[in-house]
């Protein structure tokens, strides 16, 4: 049983594959798919279940935050668009793309169904929690 | 049921009268006040809350969502005065999000937005989150809300 809500989503997030593109940024693949039993759902609406905006976006720190072995502190989201609805047990495929900065990471994610129509995407700058 | 009428309108009000949203996805407790495309809120959230890490940060998406219910309840408050009920509203898109350090809880939040544009049944607004009166998280929200026949 997962007690927070970062625990439940890491829990769904899956099948994570990373490459090294040529322009020396990370390349970042995996696929999700979050179960009616979701804490995500419960309450989000009651009687059409809709995955939140802010899980997706939670979903994308936590791969680059495993991809990186960092835990990341500051956030930062802009141009970040939703387009299509997220139901339970539906598949979705994560694509990012991360850069190194002076004091973190940033880049762009694109999430698809398994249709691949494009259901959100944007872009992200994560700062480094300082020791 | 609701118990307010839509002539007799008092603030605070229960966001849970105000937003379809429900435990555990309910994020904020009442709306303070809705004035001319202003509206502001509050939040309280406990150590033990699942929106937690286990060091007890908050998670930064909940700055964002937090945002979001309080635009959501402006428009069900906005609803309750015409004598309708609240429509589900959801986020199409998120700019200039900037959450800048990890922030602890228990900790109660200030929560201000207001419209910048609107445009049929899609609003645009700019919200901020106080902590202690000092903001820290922003962000310009697009909002989709749902049409009643839907």
């Amino acid at each position: 049983m997962t007690h927070s809500f970062e625990e439940a989503i890491a829990a769904c997030v899956g099948g994570v594959e990373t490459a090294e593109a040529e322009d020396g940024c990370l390349q970042v693949r995996a696929t999700a798919r979050f179960p009616e039993s979701f804490v995500g759902f419960a309450g989000h609406f009651p009687k059409a279940p809709v995955l939140p905006a802010i899980v997706q976006l939670a979903a994308v720190r936590l791969l680059v935050e495993q991809t990186v072995q960092q835990h990341l502190e500051g956030e930062r989201f802009s141009r970040t668009k939703f387009r299509g609805m997220v139901g339970p047990a539906e598949d979705i495929f994560f694509q990012l793309k991360i850069d190194g900065t002076s004091d973190g990471w940033q880049g762009k994610f694109k999430i698809t169904s398994e249709a691949m129509t494009t259901i959100s995407s944007g872009s992200f700058a994560f700062t480094t929690v300082s020791a | 049921m609701n118990q307010h009428d839509g002539k007799n309108l008092k603030l605070p009000i229960a966001a849970r009268e105000l937003l379809q949203h429900r435990p555990p996805m309910l994020l904020i407790d009442r709306l303070l006040d809705r004035d001319n495309g202003r509206a502001t809120a509050s939040a309280e959230i406990g150590a033990t809350s699942i929106f937690c890490t286990g060091k007890n940060n908050v998670l930064p998406e909940y700055f964002i969502e937090v945002i979001a219910q309080t635009m959501a309840a402006a428009n069900g408050y906005d609803g309750l005065a015409k004598q309708s009920g609240p429509k589900a509203g959801f986020i199409v898109g998120i700019d200039g999000f900037s959450l800048d350090a990890q922030v602890s809880a228990p900790a109660e939040f200030i929560i201000t937005v207001a419209t910048t544009m609107e445009f049929g049944t899609m609003k645009v607004m700019t919200g901020e989150v106080l902590l202690d009166s000092t903001p820290i998280a922003s962000a310009e929200v697009k909002v989709w809300e749902q049409p009643e026949s839907e």
